[in-house]
This record gives structure tokens, C-alpha cells and sequence, in this order.
């Protein structure tokens, strides 16, 4: 039901946006013209899907488990999107190298629970190899960061 | 014919394609021994690296990894009852039952080498049906276009899918994603939000990386802990235990042959590919197999006909992509995209503009081809060890790898937070049982779809009548409402018949009174 309800938004906002353009003019279809089509497929099945799902609700047919089945292991994903985006905040301002090892660091030792030479092996290869593939194969100028005065 | 094989043999046998041909080779094949690593996955990651090579040598490394995975995925499929690839689900019926009794090598031989037979038999079917292809597309206008364009959709959402309607729905979120950016027609900007960097278009490596990298990375994440160890079965020792017999040799040459024919056909098909191919070919072979009693306890014919009806699926699925420039599954829509990075676009005008690219390509294959076969028959045991490495360190290293290529692309971290935000897309997708390959597919060929509905409108002053009068356009028009309208003429007949049976019930029951 919540996906349904969430694409039914999705379309309304693009029909909504289509309709902002111009969709039709003269003989020949103009920029809203193709987004508004895709948002009436969109609108119309996620319609129907939710229609169904009510009915399915209704019906008693939902197993309980299923709410525990989407529950477990959250906990495990969360943390790699919290970490990933972490990676995100700090890249530009700390640097490539400070903000991988810390991130490398903590998902191995804390999230995937190595040992601290396994972490530190791994973690050490994959910055210097990403460093060498990235920075001087590839030519790619990742940010210095703190560093910048030693780079 | 020998003139362009010559071509693109000068081509594809310079020094860098050969590095990286072989690098696409060994990492395809490293992931398909990888369970929930697909090719897919791994393009995804590495286009990004593609943007700092030409648009020949990334094609060639990004195809090697697509044709080596299926190689890969067999050996995890014989030795550890695991499929690497969905593939090779089918390898694992007679190949892990062969395994069990000592006959691992043997499993492991024929399929490197009907592999091998197949793959190039495909290349060699690829080649000669390509120009002719290519000729004929060449006679597609806008409205042709857009019908196969559409057909191809079709038969991804419905071959290729569990739910129609939700497939479909993804189509269409694909296609809303694939309008951000400029008009392909009047260029005029749609949904940036005043953003510069939404001015482009949302960015297909992002969009891949976030959905089938960091998406698959969560999923698998939120199911560590019950993960099970694989059972295991000796690893062949020698090449000579590798090599199958006279009798192996005869049991095996037919279900190859018939393996390449078929899974190339499949591979054509868009939504067909690899999976249904080998499914397909094990129902052949157990249909037509001499020795009925061995199959489910380790008939070589069973992994002999599958292993090579892959292997030529994989051949198939770059005959649309290179005549026609219409990808027929999510693998060929990345390389699409790749194609698009470096300003070129598949397809026949491709042939005749940039035929060096075109051969070049199609002769990597047979040269792949040779590569996979002599990595795979003594590295059996190298491969089979990436398997012990902790699929934690993996997940972590995988992760890793998306966030620096996100960055790499325009050396800007707003893609890494656009990434992010795709992968928990992805997760979720695959939660609620959404599958992300429509909405890919759909992405990258949507702003094509869009320019030729658009330019056939234009050209008969918005009338849709165009599609219906011409001949081309009519048939696959017509393919595509029959298997929209199928399931429900299915249902129909289904129902009528079942109201035929309950008639003859009552008057039967009734004639008994």
C-alpha cells in the first residue's frame, strides 16, 4: 500500500510539473507532451495497485510476519547509509585519504566486525590502491582536504 | 566480410585491448564465481572508469566482464552447489550431482569448452548478421523506431519480470527519470529545479551504481547473518582431470550445438538472454536426450547444452545493440550508456561511420572468447579461493569502490549524496519486490523514445495514424499488443473453458437424475 501511495505521488508530481509545459501546440507535441503520458501510466497503475492492496488488507490475507521480516536487519542498513553519508559530509573538508581510512576503518572494525589487522590491512590496501588507481592511472583530482599543505 | 574481420582483428589486437580485454575477461569471470556480484553490478561500478578510456577499449573490457560471468558462475555452480549467475541456476541440477561423483573436472571441461564452441559459433553468427541487419535498419524511420523501441520495453517488463504491473510501473519511473534534463527535441529544460548540475540530466553511471551497486550492497547486507557456508566438493588437481573423454565428447557435441543455436536466437529477444536461454536448452535436452534415466543424477548433456545456450545468449544480446542500437537487456542498456559517454551512438549508422569501432568489437569476442578458455581450465582453483573472502569485506570494498567512482565522474560529491540516495531507492525497491532492471532499461532508452514518438508526430502533424500505416511499424506494434493482451486472452480463454466443463458437469450430473 505504501509503495503504491508513494508512486501514486510521484506521478501526480510529474503530471503536475508536464502541465506546468507546454504539452501541445498547433500540430506537434511539445515538452510536457511525453511526461504527461508517462504520468498517466504511472498515476493510473499505481491507482490500481493500491486498490488491490485495500482490498488485500480488507481481506485479512496480510501475515503478520511480514511486518518482522521488514524490521529485521534495518538496523545493518541504516548504519551503511548513516557511514555513507558521513563519507559524503566530510570528503571535501577532510580529504580522500583522512575520510576513507576513517570510513574503511570504522565499517570493517565496527560494522563487519574484523580484527583490527584484518581491518588494517584491508582498509591501508584499498585507500593506497584507490589513491594510485584514481590519482595517478586515472588522473582524477580527488580533494586534499586537510592534507593539502603535504600533497 | 574478411576485409572489416580484418579490421577489427588490427583493432582489437593492439596491445591495450588486448590488456583490456583480458582485464574484462578475468574480473567477469571473478564475478560470476562471486554469488550476488553480477555483471551488472560491476559495469555499473566501473563505467565510471570508462569515461578516462576510449570508447573502443571500455566496450571491449565492459562486454568481457558481461560474456566472462558466465563462464565464472558455472564453477561455483559444479563445486559448491551455489550459482554465481541465475545463469547458471540450472548447471547446478547434473553439474554438482557430477561433482558429487568425482566427475567435478569433467562438469567444469565441457562447459569451459561448449562455452568456448558456443561463444565463438555465436560471434561467428554475429558477424555475418550484422551488416545485413544494419542495412535493413537502416530503412527504420521515427515511427519504426519507435514501435521497436517499444516492443523492446514490452518484452523486457513481461519475459524478463514476476509482476507485470509492477515492472511496468517501473517502465514508466524509468522513463520520468530519463525526461530530467534538456528536451531532445527543442532542448528546453524539464525538471532541473533550477539546478545546473540537473541540466545534463541525471547521470547514468549515478543512477546504475546507486540502484544495482550500493542497492544490492544494502539488501545483502540486511541479510549477512543468514548466510549459509556453501558445501563443498573437491577441486580437480590436474588439467587432465579437466578434459573430458570420447564418450563425454559424444554425448556433449549435440546438446553444444543445439545450445549455440538456441540461446543465440534467445539472446536476441530482448527480456530473453542468458537465464531463459539456459532454461530452455536444459528442457531441450532432457526432451531429446538418449539417456533419460542419468538426467537429475549427473547428465553431462545437462550441463553441456545449458553451459553453451548461456555462453551464445550472451553473443545474441549485441546483435540489436549494434544494428540496431536498441539494448535488449539491462547489461546492453549500460552499454549503451557507455556508447552515449563517449559521443557515440549504436547502431547502423555506426557500421558505416565508425566501422573500426563496430569490428573491433565483434572480433574482441572471439579473441574474449579464447582468453575465458585458457583462464578458466587451469585457474579453477584460484578462482574457487576469491569465494572464501568474506563477503563482509567484499560489501565493504564494493562500497568503497561506488563512492570513489560517483566522485570521479564530474569530481563533485553532490553525485556521492545522488548515489546514496539511489541505493536506498534500490534497497527499498527490491523490499517491496520492485525490480530496478525495467527502470533502467527504460531510463536509457526513454529520451530515444521520446525524440522518435515526437519526430513521427511532427512529421504527420500530430497525426498518431503514422504508426498503423506503416507496414514495419504495424507488425511490432502488433507483437507488442499481444503480449500486453495476453495474459488477460489467457484468462478469457481459461474462463470459457472452465464455463464449457461446468455445462458439460450439469448436464451429465443432471442426466444421472
Amino acid at each position: 500500500m505504501w509503495s503504491s501511495l508513494a508512486l501514486l505521488a510521484f506521478g501526480l508530481l510529474v503530471a503536475f510539473g508536464a502541465t506546468r509545459l507546454s504539452v501541445w501546440r498547433g500540430d506537434e507535441p511539445r515538452q510536457g507532451f511525453f511526461p504527461l503520458l508517462i504520468a498517466v501510466v504511472i498515476v493510473c497503475l499505481s491507482l490500481l495497485n493500491l486498490i488491490r492492496s485495500l482490498a488485500l488488507i480488507r481481506s485479512q490475507e496480510r501475515r503478520p510476519q511480514e511486518k518482522r521480516h521488514w524490521h529485521a536487519g534495518l538496523g545493518r542498513v541504516l548504519t551503511y547509509l548513516v557511514l555513507m553519508l558521513l563519507y559524503f559530509a566530510l570528503l571535501d573538508k577532510a580529504g580522500f585519504l583522512i575520510t576513507s581510512v576513517l570510513f574503511l576503518a570504522v565499517m570493517l572494525k565496527h560494522t563487519e566486525r574484523q580484527t583490527w589487522n584484518t581491518t588494517a590491512t584491508i582498509g591501508l590496501l584499498a585507500v593506497a590502491t584507490g589513491y594510485g588507481l584514481f590519482v595517478y592511472l586515472l588522473k582524477v583530482p580527488l580533494p586534499k582536504g586537510l592534507l593539502a599543505s603535504f600533497l | 566480410m574478411i576485409d572489416n574481420l580484418v579490421m577489427g582483428f588490427g583493432v582489437s589486437l593492439s596491445f591495450q585491448n588486448l590488456i583490456y580485454c583480458f582485464a574484462g575477461c578475468f574480473l567477469g569471470t571473478v564475478v560470476g564465481v562471486l554469488p550476488g556480484l553480477g555483471p551488472v553490478a560491476t559495469i555499473a561500478m566501473l563505467l565510471t572508469l570508462t569515461y578516462k578510456l576510449d570508447v573502443t577499449s571500455s566496450i571491449i573490457m565492459l562486454s568481457g566482464i558481461y560474456y566472462g560471468a558466465q563462464y565464472g558462475g558455472t564453477i561455483t555452480s559444479v563445486l559448491l552447489k551455489i550459482p554465481g549467475e541465475a545463469s547458471t541456476v540450472v548447471t547446478v541440477i547434473e553439474g554438482y550431482e557430477m561433482a558429487q561423483q568425482g566427475k567435478a573436472g569433467k562438469a567444469l571441461g565441457i562447459a569451459a569448452f561448449g562455452s568456448f564452441i558456443a561463444g565463438t559459433i555465436g560471434t561467428i553468427i554475429l558477424s555475418l548478421l550484422a551488416p545485413p541487419l544494419s542495412e535493413l535498419a537502416l530503412k527504420f524511420g521515427p515511427p519504426e523506431y519507435t514501435s521497436l523501441m517499444l516492443l523492446g520495453l514490452t518484452l523486457v517488463i513481461y519475459l524478463g519480470s514476476k509482476s507485470i504491473s509492477k515492472a511496468i510501473l517501473m517502465g514508466a519511473v524509468g522513463l520520468a527519470l530519463g525526461v530530467v534534463g534538456l528536451d531532445p527535441v527543442s532542448s528546453y529544460e524539464r525538471f532541473t529545479f533550477g539546478s545546473q548540475s540537473l541540466t545534463d540530466g541525471i547521470d547514468m553511471a549515478i543512477l546504475a551504481m546507486g540502484l544495482f551497486g550500493i542497492g544490492e550492497i544494502l539488501y545483502m547486507a540486511e541479510a549477512a547473518s543468514s548466510r549459509s557456508s556453501p558445501y563443498r566438493v573437491k577441486c580437480p588437481d590436474t588439467l587432465r582431470e579437466l578434459l573430458p573423454d570420447r564418450q563425454d565428447w559424444k554425448r556433449s557435441l549435440k546438446p553444444i550445438g543445439r545450445g549455440s543455436i538456441l540461446g543465440f536466437l534467445l539472446g536476441i529477444l530482448p527480456g530473453g538472454g542468458a537465464v531463459i536461454a539456459s532454461f530452455a536448452s536444459y528442457a531441450l535436452e532432457k526432451k531429446l536426450t538418449l539417456y533419460p534415466q542419468d538426467f537429475g543424477k549427473g547428465a553431462i548433456e545437462g550441463v553441456a547444452g545449458p553451459e553453451s545456450a548461456n555462453n551464445a545468449a550472451a553473443s545474441g544480446a549485441f546483435v540489436p545493440l549494434l544494428t540496431l542500437g536498441i539494448p535488449s537487456n539491462v547489461v546492453m542498456a549500460l552499454l549503451v550508456g557507455a556508447f552515449m559517454i563517449h559521443g557515440v551512438t549504436p547502431g547502423p549508422f555506426m557500421l558505416k561511420e565508425q566501422p573500426q569501432v563496430f569490428w573491433g568489437i565483434i572480433t574482441s569476442m572471439y579473441i574474449g572468447n579464447m582468453i575465458l578458455l585458457v583462464l578458466n581450465v587451469p585457474l579453477i582453483k584460484f578462482f574457487v579461493k576469491i569465494i572464501e573472502v568474506p563477503y563482509a569485506i567484499l560489501s565493504v570494498l564494493i562500497v568503497f569502490i561506488c563512492l570513489i567512482g560517483a566522485y570521479s565522474i564530474h569530481n563533485n560529491s553532490v553525485d556521492i549524496l545522488l548515489m546514496i540516495i539511489f541505493g536506498a531507492l534500490g534497497y527499498v525497491m527490491r523490499k517491496f519486490e520492485y525490480e530496478p532492471a525495467p527502470l533502467m532499461l527504460a531510463f536509457i532508452i526513454g529520451p530515444l523514445l521520446e525524440k522518435s514518438l515526437r519526430q513521427s508526430l511532427i512529421m504527420e502533424q500530430g497525426n498518431p495514424m503514422i504508426f498503423i500505416t506503416s507496414p514495419i511499424s504495424a507488425g511490432l506494434l502488433l507483437v507488442t499488443a499481444l503480449f500486453v493482451f495476453s495474459p488477460l486472452l489467457m484468462k478469457l480463454i481459461k474462463s470459457q473453458r472452465a464455463a464449457v466443463l461446468l455445462q458439460q458437469v450439469r448436464k451429465s450430473a443432471s442426466e444421472a437424475d
